[in-house]
């Protein structure tokens, strides 16, 4: 099977499960970055086109996961200025059509 | 009923205007007399019906019921029970008009009967307490009083007991934290630009997997160097990868060499200095002493643990030089390295090739400088053009055509041929001198001598048995006479030198013994005909006249001279390096006995090579750590016969010019003059070097005897 190439900061890895997903911006560390990106892909996968419901499970994994207060937010076009935590930003490309900013604050 | 009752009340509310008139009557009157009796006066309301005293009398009966008649009748509820509306049957009659909480007891009620019987046991007891007051009586007065008194006890007639504790003051104590870390970050994302990231991540893959790719086929041909075959794909792999990116493309390492060199210069700046400008300045007044300064030290990774086995500088660039590496450990063979350094850049090789075996020893071809003649361990010869910049010879000989079956010594280019093909000697241990010529196509070889060995004692007719059966000798190393090009010296793995001429291949015409351990080194002088020198295992130089069978001269180095040479300069200094890592330099001239100078330049290795510069004062010694040191002749080194002889001219008249006779400029044209166009003067300055030499070694009284 051919994975599909993740890029981040110039390196390569395989991502699972997407289709195409490609990082736009992240300064999380290795474990949660790739913590973040399955939930995240599984979550969009299982709930297709209800954004909202995908945003509120990775949200709460997330806060289960990684202490809380995790934002999330999905969709195909938005606009935003946050204030979040140093190391727990994610701002990713999903399926071709998807921007999936997540961020704790 | 009710209209009786309003007239009853409207006739109480009429009492208080009776009693206005009736204080008026007092007030207007003056005693009791005046008092009247209030009479009742019945006011009607205007609207009172007016009924007769029949109809009043008439009677009504009603019956009074307890049904309310506007109590809803059809009630219906819902019933969860049944799941149902249902009629409610029971109706609610009951109608409250007025309720008022009394508190007034009945007389003959029980309660009312406690409290009166209570009130009069009271009044009982005040009244005999009062009596018994009048009575006088003092106890139980006493007894009153103190429960008087009990009950009208002073409410301020008491004290208070109490005390003030100190209170805890109240500390409030907090302590803020830095908030964590954070960082704004704003954007705005929509279809066409998350269409654009994805154009973009696809572009940089594609250009990733092409890097990959091209630094594969990078390593293909890198390994295919290293593993230095000979096959016709090596050149067209590099050429393919070259042209892949632009990283390792041809432009790139031009101006990567260009770099190089000027970040050398600075790095170096100090050496090129000294290289350029600077002299001892001690020589001028020691006499007969010389010193030698190290410059430049040239060694690459490729070369650890090789042996220096030949070095040669390039006839036509001065600051190029040709290195070969090597091993002169039976023991330990391995591959062999050629690597042309530049003085310019003394950190990397302008060139390098790779051979199979060990490099034993090489030369530059002297018109066509380009042209690389190289011997190797295993005996085969090799040509490298250095302009290819290929791993690949364009000549080299094999099992086939006549190659050497023990190490070649030695390469030596000589004229060009009656074809105008280009052609070298080489010998080798396996006791063959060869001359091979470069034909269009291949190499080939004549065999022009056989080195057969020679017994001292051994007389003329079973010398030729005795070499039959066992062989012939090892040569190692011959050099071709300057004028007379048909004759060279051969010095042999045995210790001794032969005379031979390429015309009889067969016969010595000379042979030399002096040595008693294999000749590393043989030279004809660059300026006289007849004398050369010998560099052997046993120690020793010697310097020998063609003619006599015995050295003129002989110095002991006390260690094993790794070879020797003369300068190209004057014909009087020669200069040879030893095994413990000294470099000897003599001028005949000044010293017949000691070397002028005798400096130690490597610390823990031994010295295996030397070579003059043709031009300029340097010398090149080589290591068996595969190190090559350049080292500058201090002016005592290098007085050729013009300084000689204006010093000489300075002391006659008695001048004091003798220093500025040796600074570098006059010396500088004096080598000017040597090469260059004055004939005449060429021919003068070497006859007089021949003439120096000759009156050194005393050779007119030799030669006349």
């Amino acid at each position: 099977m051919n994975y599909p190439l993740v890029r981040v900061r110039g390196e390569q890895r395989a991502c699972y499960g997407s289709d195409l997903s490609a990082y736009k911006h992240t300064d999380m560390k290795e474990e949660m970055r790739a913590e973040a990106v399955e939930v995240i892909v599984s979550s969009v996968e299982k709930f297709q086109n209800k954004y909202d419901l995908a945003a509120k499970v990775v949200k709460e994994t997330m806060d289960k996961k990684f202490a809380p207060n995790w934002h999330c937010i999905i969709g195909q076009g938005f606009g935003f200025e946050v204030m979040c935590e140093r190391n727990s930003l994610l701002y990713m490309f999903l399926n071709g059509n998807l921007a999936i900013l997540l961020f704790k604050f | 009923m009710a209209p009786k009752k309003v007239s009853k009340r409207h006739s109480t509310e009429v009492k208080p205007e009776s009693l206005e008139k009736l204080r008026k009557g007092t007030d207007n009157g003056d005693g009791g007399s005046t008092w009247v009796e209030p009479t009742t006066v019945i006011v009607k309301p205007p609207d009172q019906l007016n009924l007769t005293e029949k109809e009043l009398e008439q009677e009504f009966t009603r019956v009074l019921s307890a049904k309310d008649p506007v109590a809803p009748q059809n009630i219906v509820r819902f019933s969860f029970k049944e799941r149902l509306y249902k009629l409610d049957p029971s109706v609610e009659q009951c109608a409250q008009h007025f309720e008022m909480e009394g508190n007034l007891l009945h007389r003959e009620s029980e309660d009312g009967k406690r409290i009166v019987a209570e009130v009069e046991a009271r009044k009982i007891a005040e009244q005999r307490a009062v009596e018994m007051a009048q009575m006088g009586a003092p106890e139980t007065s006493t007894e009153f009083s103190g429960g008087e008194s009990k009950k009208l006890r002073n409410q301020f007639n008491y004290s208070e007991r109490a005390c003030q504790t100190f209170n805890q003051p109240l500390r409030e104590r907090a302590t803020i934290t830095e908030p964590p870390p954070s960082l704004t970050i704003n954007c705005q994302v929509n279809q066409w630009e998350i269409f654009d990231a994805y154009v973009e991540d696809v572009e940089r893959q594609k250009l990733l997997k092409e890097r990959a790719a091209s630094q594969q086929q990078a390593k293909k041909s890198v390994a295919n160097k290293d593993d230095a075959e000979h096959d016709h794909d090596d050149g067209d792999m590099k050429e393919g990868a070259k042209d892949a990116d632009i990283v390792h493309s041809a432009a790139m390492s031009r101006s990567l060499k260009i770099m190089e060199r000027m970040v050398n210069q600075n790095t170096w700046d100090e050496i090129a200095q000294d290289y350029k400008y600077w002299d001892d300045q001690s020589d001028s007044f020691k006499e007969g002493e010389g010193t030698l300064l190290p410059l430049w030290k040239f060694w690459t990774e490729k070369v650890r643990r090789k042996h220096v086995t030949a070095l040669c500088w390039n006839p036509e660039y001065n600051d190029l030089f040709a290195v070969g590496y090597g091993s002169y450990d039976f023991m330990k063979q391995g591959s062999g390295v050629i690597c042309c350094f530049s003085l310019k850049n003394p950190s990397h090789p302008e060139y390098s090739f790779t051979t199979e075996t060990g490099v034993m020893c090489l030369d530059f071809h002297p018109q066509h400088s380009s042209l690389l003649a190289v011997g190797c361990y295993d005996g085969t010869v090799m040509i490298f053009d250095i302009r290819n910049k290929l791993n690949k010879p364009i000549f080299y000989s094999t099992v086939k055509n006549g190659k050497h079956t023990d190490p070649v010594w030695q390469v030596s280019w000589q004229e060009e041929d009656l074809a105008k093909n280009l052609n070298f000697f080489s010998i080798s241990s396996d006791g063959r001198v060869t001359l091979w010529t470069m034909s269009k196509s291949e190499l080939q070889y004549t065999d022009v001598m056989e080195l057969k060995l020679v017994g001292i004692t051994h007389g003329p007719d079973d010398n030729s048995e005795e070499t039959s059966l066992v062989g012939l000798a090892g040569g190692s190393c011959f050099d071709f006479h300057g004028s007379s090009e048909h004759l060279f010296v051969v010095g042999t793995e045995e210790g001794k030198i032969h005379k031979c001429s390429k015309a009889y291949n067969s016969q010595y015409l000379e042979t030399y013994n002096g040595h008693y351990m294999s000749i590393y080194a043989v030279r004809w002088n660059k300026f006289h005909p007849r004398i050369f020198l010998t560099a052997s295992a046993d120690w020793t130089v010697k310097i020998w006249d063609h003619t006599q069978k015995q050295p003129l001269m002989s110095f002991d180095l006390g260690n094993a001279v790794g070879d020797a040479a003369w300068s190209p300069y004057s014909s009087s200094v020669f200069a040879a390096v030893t095994n413990d890592g000294k470099v000897h330099v003599f001028d005949l001239a000044e010293n017949k006995h000691e070397p002028m100078c005798d400096q130690k330049v490597v610390r823990k290795s031994k010295l295996t090579h030397v070579v003059f510069n043709p031009k300029q004062p340097l010398l090149l010694v080589g290591d068996d750590r595969g190190g090559v040191l350049c080292l500058k002749l201090s002016p005592n080194l290098r007085k050729t016969e013009e300084v000689r002889s204006k010093e000489k001219a300075a002391a006659s008249s008695g001048s004091a010019g003798a220093d500025a006779a040796r600074k570098p400029p006059a010396k500088k044209r004096a080598h000017e003059g040597e090469q260059g166009g004055a004939e005449e003067k060429v021919k003068s300055a070497a006859d007089m070097e021949i003439e120096r030499l000759e009156k050194i070694l005393g050779l007119d009284e030799n030669s006349a005897r």
